[in-house]
């Protein structure tokens, strides 16, 4: 949808970035695409020429990543690798290049940016390095800009200023903005909707004011228990979710968080949920829900968060030990490996 | 820009340092080698003692470094040869010059645009047989010697094609004019530079390897960049930070080299002369020779740091 | 115009037609006989290799025959040796004689009319005034040649005043040597004149010896060398390395002679070029142009040799290099039938031989002195070498062959005849006698060392002679080579060898060039006696010799062969032999056994 805002949120190490990566085809070796489909203007990029998906890269969907300082080439000059991306595509004609290069660079509020354009990347300040490569990611005017953890390498208060850079150029551009990260935080201040992924999976999407307010699937509701809050308590645990996300590579059958679910019951371990609506415009991939875990498991009041904790459900034998084909994984829109 | 003068200067210093050490010492040693340029079985006794005296042979070895050195100081002058009786060595080790840096030229362009064609080819198609291919030249490259590769170029060139073609395709050996042609000058050249060529290979497909996994290929690449720029501009620019690092072995290796593939092709460069002085007691000539291969490797060796910093712009001096 | 030369292209055209149509035919036939035999090539210019720089072409310092082979054809003398060896004139009107007047009755005074119309390569007319100056450099400089004028009065007396050099602890004289003789001798110093070496007018010179001489007119026509008249303005623009400068017109300085050629280019190490003098004074007048000389590395023969087969050298051989081409090379020219009568092989007047160290008593050794053991031994180690097996063996008798005759060279004045040098005859049984005789518990020869410098044929030589000694005597006597031969040769000159390679090449055909500078107390006095062999009787014999005409001193000097050859001083082993490649088109070129033929005997007939 132009002009949203998509907030993508997941424990580390659950796919974010790979999901991410896979939109534009750039999983790297030897990892590949396996099946399923990433939708744009309704043609299928996973199985679009490489020659045809080079022109949507950088022209229509623009990505930013974690780390500004190796993300950014140590040996060209920054205002280079700018103009860089627009000479890759006949967006931006040719003779305004360089001008919008260093406007750019203005617009991502880099100060004397006509002379910092000559600069190379290890001459610019951490939260410099990650306007330039925003500016990048905008330069050509994309229709998505996927900015993984703009934020993750950067003290706090710069990465408040990316951010609501980022929001400033949505509202003044109409560029989408997928934002991924780990920081529920983040997303509440930035996106209208939420996509929350475990194991690789989209387990809830929806707007974020409801998610946040009505989580429904037991991942999402056990991660925003976990957010630390600037007014609890300071003797308060910081609770967070027992266990460890899973090796992607060898999932257990049935739900992905049952192993670590308290509100799993059995037909978790057999069967996979699939995505359904559970309120208007929200989805969750959940048989039990937070609504039934409220009802009928004192979801409410309960303080212990261990694996099975509010339903006393166990695993089958050997369930644990089972192997899954790594090729049946899906990932967020389709499986990778 | 402050700093890389005041670099250059010490640089220079250091050359003019070590040039000295070196000539002295060469200088030295030639002048206690047993023989003279002069004795034949017609000049002995009074008439050798003359021509001693001419050429100043019979005064204590440091005043004749200390003229020799003067000389070149105040006149530029490397002194006169000894074989070629009054001739000034100067413009005839300059020529000589002239001819090493064409071969050397030659196989260093071969060097570095096989090597790293070979490494970047190798890294992009790795674990193809373009890889496995690409991979074994370059390692019979830097563990055959060059004068093998030279005997065998000859064979090769010299013998087998011009039988094979009858004297179309042919090498001619040894080299007969100043310059030689561009057929002269291949093969030495090629024999010269195989050896470099090999380790420039070698490094140049690690270092793409290593570079082609770094986050900031990946910008590119979701830049929408096409691949050739991708691993050109972006991958290739980075992997010549390592590569630039033994340009200076490499173009000592290529000096080193050249005495050794001037003498086996008959080309007339300094390390033929250097050779040959050292047989006809030349002593200027041969400590003049070996005083330019000195300023060479250093002026070689600074102009790589030099080009360091234009590769990779974090350094600065 | 046009007209005229329309004209003439209709002139040609049928010309042209005939001349292509005899070509075929003659090609057809196989016709040994071509119209054009006799007439010459458009393009008269001398292309050969030669496979060493020159040292010096300066007449006053030249010490090696390489280099006087070339710049023959630049200087001249006052006579020369023609093809034949046969003194003529040069720029002297008449070879002086008694019979001509020119040599006075005692044999002291030589009185030389000078050509009037010669003129130096620059235009500066020549006379009485430069062979003076020649004469007196080439003294004062003291150069290896400087002995072929001794016999002049005042020659010690110039020796000496030129110097020997100053005393080596002088701090870097910044005038050298030369520069310091050349201003003395530009402002007429006494000192550097020599008292019998007078003009008495433009186109006279008189020389006074100090005592007769039988040897010097051969002497002083030694080309290129000391008797070689230069042109002192332009010696004077550069001492040390005039010589190695081109002539250019309009300007002073180069290597400037009376010779029918000029210096044109040089660049050391790789290639000469001479041209011919215009309106040169001389008759015949020189037909070629120009010469080009490559100077390659040795290595470079095999090429060489394929280059001249493809005719881009007109000869391999001159120079002083007819002894380059090796053993497969030459067969290689031998078995092409286009080729093999274009191998000229011409005997040279070198001999090589063994001296034994019989005078100098530090180097020490079985062979050492005059008792009869040593002389036996001596006779024992020369009578068990086979010299005609060892010239088959290592020569292939195409590049040298046994030297019977005595140690000068056979066709030479002072050749003793086919066989008549007793040393060397082979008789293994006597050697092993003699060997018995005086050396019964082989202590004597025990380590005997046979020193000698690598290159060309002195490797297989040493390891026949080796094999040779070893098969006859049973004596091992170790091989000593020096791969530096100038360490060799100033070793075997002052006598530190006990055995040692030797041999000598001759300047000038006389006998005196070998035993003055050889044996006795001449060679002692130079430096030079190898052998160390100074028999009083010997050198009063050679006294004797040296100062008498030729035809009344030769079996003197026979005399003084058999001296040597009665001490065994020496073991005969070969002549050289000169193998040249020269194209039958490059008409008069060819050598005797001194030197190339000169430049300006050679056409390039048609080809
Ligand atoms: N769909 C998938 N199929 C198979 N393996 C996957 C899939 N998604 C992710 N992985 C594996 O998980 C690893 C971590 O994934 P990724 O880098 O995307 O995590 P992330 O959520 O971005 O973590 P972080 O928050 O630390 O950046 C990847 O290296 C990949 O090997
Ligand atoms: S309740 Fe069942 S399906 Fe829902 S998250 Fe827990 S384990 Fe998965
Ligand atoms: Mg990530």
């Amino acid at each position: 949808m132009p002009g949203e805002t998509l907030g993508l949120v997941g424990e580390s190490g659950c796919g974010k970035s790979v999901t991410a990566l896979s939109i534009l085809g750039l999983v790297q070796r030897p990892g590949r695409i396996v099946g399923g489909k990433i939708l744009f203007k309704g043609e299928d990029l996973v199985r679009m020429p490489v020659d045809e998906l080079r022109d949507i890269r950088g022209r229509d969907i623009a990505m930013i990543f974690q780390d500004p300082l190796s993300s950014l080439n140590p040996v060209l000059k920054v205002g280079f690798q700018i103009d860089e991306a627009m000479q890759a595509h006949d967006k931006i004609p040719k003779d305004q290049i360089e001008r919008r290069g260093v406007d750019l660079l203005k617009e991502v509020r880099v100060p004397d940016a006509a002379r910092r354009a000559n600069d190379y990347p290890h001459q610019f300040s951490g939260g410099m390095r990650q306007r330039a490569m925003i500016a990048m990611g905008l330069s050509n005017r994309p229709e998505i800009l996927i900015a993984d953890e703009p934020t993750t390498a950067l003290d706090v208060t710069v990465q408040a200023q990316i951010l609501e850079l980022l929001r400033d150029l949505n509202e003044a551009t109409g560029t989408s903005i997928m934002l991924i990260t780990h920081n529920l935080g983040v997303v509440a201040g930035l996106c209208k909707r939420v996509i929350v992924m475990y194991a690789g999976e989209i387990v809830e999407q929806g707007p974020v004011e409801q998610i946040f307010e009505s989580p429904q699937h037991p991942y999402t509701w056990s991660l925003l228990r976990s957010i630390p809050r600037i007014d609890a308590d300071r003797r308060e645990r910081l609770r967070s979710i027992e266990g460890l996300p899973p090796d992607l590579i060898q999932l257990p059958p049935g739900c992905k968080f049952s192993p670590r679910c308290p509100y799993r019951i059995e037909r978790c371990f057999r069967d996979d949920p699939q995505l359904k609506e559970v309120a208007p415009s929200q989805e969750a991939a959940c048989w039990v829900t937070m609504k039934r875990a409220y009802a009928e498991m004192g979801a409410a009041t309960i303080t212990d968060t261990r694996p099975g904790a509010a339903s006393g459900v166990r695993p089958p034998k050997g369930v644990a030990a089972k192997v899954v084909d790594a090729r049946t994984i899906d990932a967020a829109e389709g499986p990778v490996r | 820009m402050r700093g890389t003068l005041i670099y250059i200067g010490q640089r220079l210093v250091l050359i003019v340092f070590t040039v000295l050490v070196v000539s002295f010492g060469v200088f030295f040693i030639v002048h206690l080698l047993p023989g003279n340029a002069f004795v034949s079985d017609r000049v002995h006794g009074q008439a050798l003692q003359i021509l001693l005296h001419e050429y100043g042979l019979d005064q204590p070895i440091p005043v004749q470094y200390w003229n020799w050195l003067t000389g070149i100081v105040l006149h530029g002058s490397l002194g006169v040869s000894l074989y070629i009786r009054g001739l000034p060595i100067t413009p005839l080790v300059l020529r000589e010059l002239s001819v090493s840096a064409m071969l050397g030229g030659a196989a260093l362009i071969i060097t570095i645009g096989l090597g790293v064609t070979f490494g970047v080819l190798a890294a992009v198609r790795q674990n193809s047989w373009v890889d496995y291919l690409l991979t074994t030249i370059a390692v019979i490259g830097y563990s055959v010697p060059s004068f093998v590769i030279a005997s065998l170029g000859i064979l090769i060139f010299g013998q087998w094609l011009n039988n094979l073609t009858n004297g179309v395709i042919y090498y001619p050996e040894p080299w007969t004019g100043t310059y030689g042609t561009l057929a002269e000058l291949s093969v030495p050249a090629i024999a010269l530079g195989f050896y470099t060529s090999g380790q420039i290979t070698r490094i140049t497909r690690a270092a793409m390897l290593d570079v082609i996994q770094q986050d900031y290929i990946r910008t590119a690449r979701a830049k929408g960049l096409v691949d050739r720029v991708v691993v050109l501009r972006h991958a290739l620019r980075n992997a010549l930070v390592p590569v630039t690092s033994i340009l200076g072995p490499t173009v000592i290796s290529i000096i080193v080299g050249s005495v050794v593939i001037e003498n086996i092709f008959g080309i007339p460069g300094l390390g033929k002369e250097f050779v040959e002085s050292i047989f006809q007691h030349d002593y200027n000539v041969t400590v003049g020779v070996f005083t330019i291969y000195a300023v060479l490797i250093g002026v070689a060796n600074l102009g790589v740091d030099l080009i360091y910093t234009v590769i990779d712009p974090r350094i600065r001096y | 115009m046009s007209d005229r030369l329309i004209g003439k292209l209709r002139f040609w055209q049928p010309l042209a037609l005939m001349g292509a149509l005899s070509l075929v035919v003659a090609a057809c036939g196989g016709g040994t006989t071509s119209n054009n035999q006799g007439s010459l090539a458009a393009s008269q210019v001398l292309k050969f290799p030669v496979y060493q720089s020159a040292g010096t072409f300066d007449p006053g310092e030249a010490d090696a025959e390489v280099d006087t082979e070339i710049s023959q054809n630049v200087f001249d003398n006052l006579w020369r040796f023609d093809d034949k060896l046969n003194l003529i004139p040069d720029l002297a009107t008449e070879v002086p004689s008694s019979s001509n007047g020119g040599i006075s009755s005692d044999g002291l005074t030589y009185t030389i009319h000078l050509k009037s119309n010669v003129k130096f390569n620059n235009g500066d007319s020549f006379s009485s005034k430069d062979v003076v100056y020649s004469f007196n450099r080439a003294v004062a400089l003291q150069g290896a040649y400087a002995s072929n004028l001794s016999a002049i009065d005042g020659f010690s007396a110039v020796k000496k005043a030129a110097g020997s050099p100053p005393s080596s602890k002088s701090s870097a004289g910044t005038t050298s040597f030369r520069k310091t003789i050349e201003d003395k001798l530009a402002a007429n110093d006494p000192s550097l004149q020599m008292k019998g070496l007078t003009a008495p007018d433009a186109n006279t010179v008189k020389i006074t010896l100090a005592s007769a001489c039988g040897w010097c007119l051969t002497a002083w026509s030694l080309q290129g060398s000391t008797g070689s008249i230069v042109n002192q303005k332009t010696v004077q623009t550069d001492p040390e390395n005039w010589w190695s400068k081109p002539v250019t017109p309009g300007s002073e300085g180069g290597m400037v002679g009376t010779g029918a050629f000029y210096l044109s280019a040089f660049t050391a190490k790789q290639s000469m070029t001479f041209k011919s003098v215009s309106n040169w004074w001389g008759t015949p007048k020189p037909t070629l142009k120009e010469i080009d000389i490559a100077i390659h590395d040795p290595s470079a023969i095999a090429g060489d040799v394929t280059a001249w087969e493809q005719g881009s050298y007109d000869l391999i051989g001159y120079g002083g290099n007819s002894s380059n081409l090796t053993y497969p090379l030459i067969q290689g020219i031998k078995g092409n039938a286009r080729f093999a009568k274009e191998l000229i092989t011409q005997p040279k007047g070198r001999t090589t031989w063994v001296s034994f160290n019989v005078g100098n008593t530090g180097t020490g050794g079985p062979f050492l002195g005059s008792s009869a053991a040593a002389k036996g031994l001596r006779m024992a180690f020369a009578l068990a070498v086979n010299k005609q097996d060892l010239a088959t063996t290592v020569c292939h008798n195409t590049q040298c062959q046994a030297a019977t005759g005595g140690l000068i060279t056979k066709g030479l004045v002072g050749y003793l005849g086919d066989n008549q040098d007793p040393l060397a005859q082979f008789d293994a049984t006597k050697a092993k006698q003699l060997l018995q005789q005086y050396d019964p518990s082989g202590n004597l020869t025990k380590n005997l060392k046979y020193s000698y410098n690598t290159g060309g044929l002195n490797d297989p030589v040493a390891s026949y002679l080796q094999s040779a000694w070893q098969t006859n005597l049973g004596v091992k006597v170790n091989l000593d080579p020096s791969s530096d031969a100038s360490q060799f040769i100033s070793n075997r000159l002052s006598g530190k060898y006990v055995m040692a390679r030797d041999g000598w090449q001759f300047d000038y055909n006389h006998p005196q060039d070998w035993f003055d500078n050889l044996w006795g107390s001449l060679a002692t006095d130079a430096g030079a006696n190898t052998s160390g062999y100074n028999d009083p009787a010997y050198n009063a014999l050679l006294k004797q010799a040296d100062q008498q005409p030729i035809d009344q001193a030769l079996p003197q000097y026979k005399q003084l062969a058999k001296l040597l050859s009665d001490n065994v001083v020496y073991i005969p082993l070969y002549y050289s032999v000169a193998n040249f490649a020269i194209h039958s088109y490059a008409k008069g070129a060819g050598s005797n056994t001194q030197a190339d033929f000169y430049w300006d005997e050679i056409s390039i007939a048609q080809h």
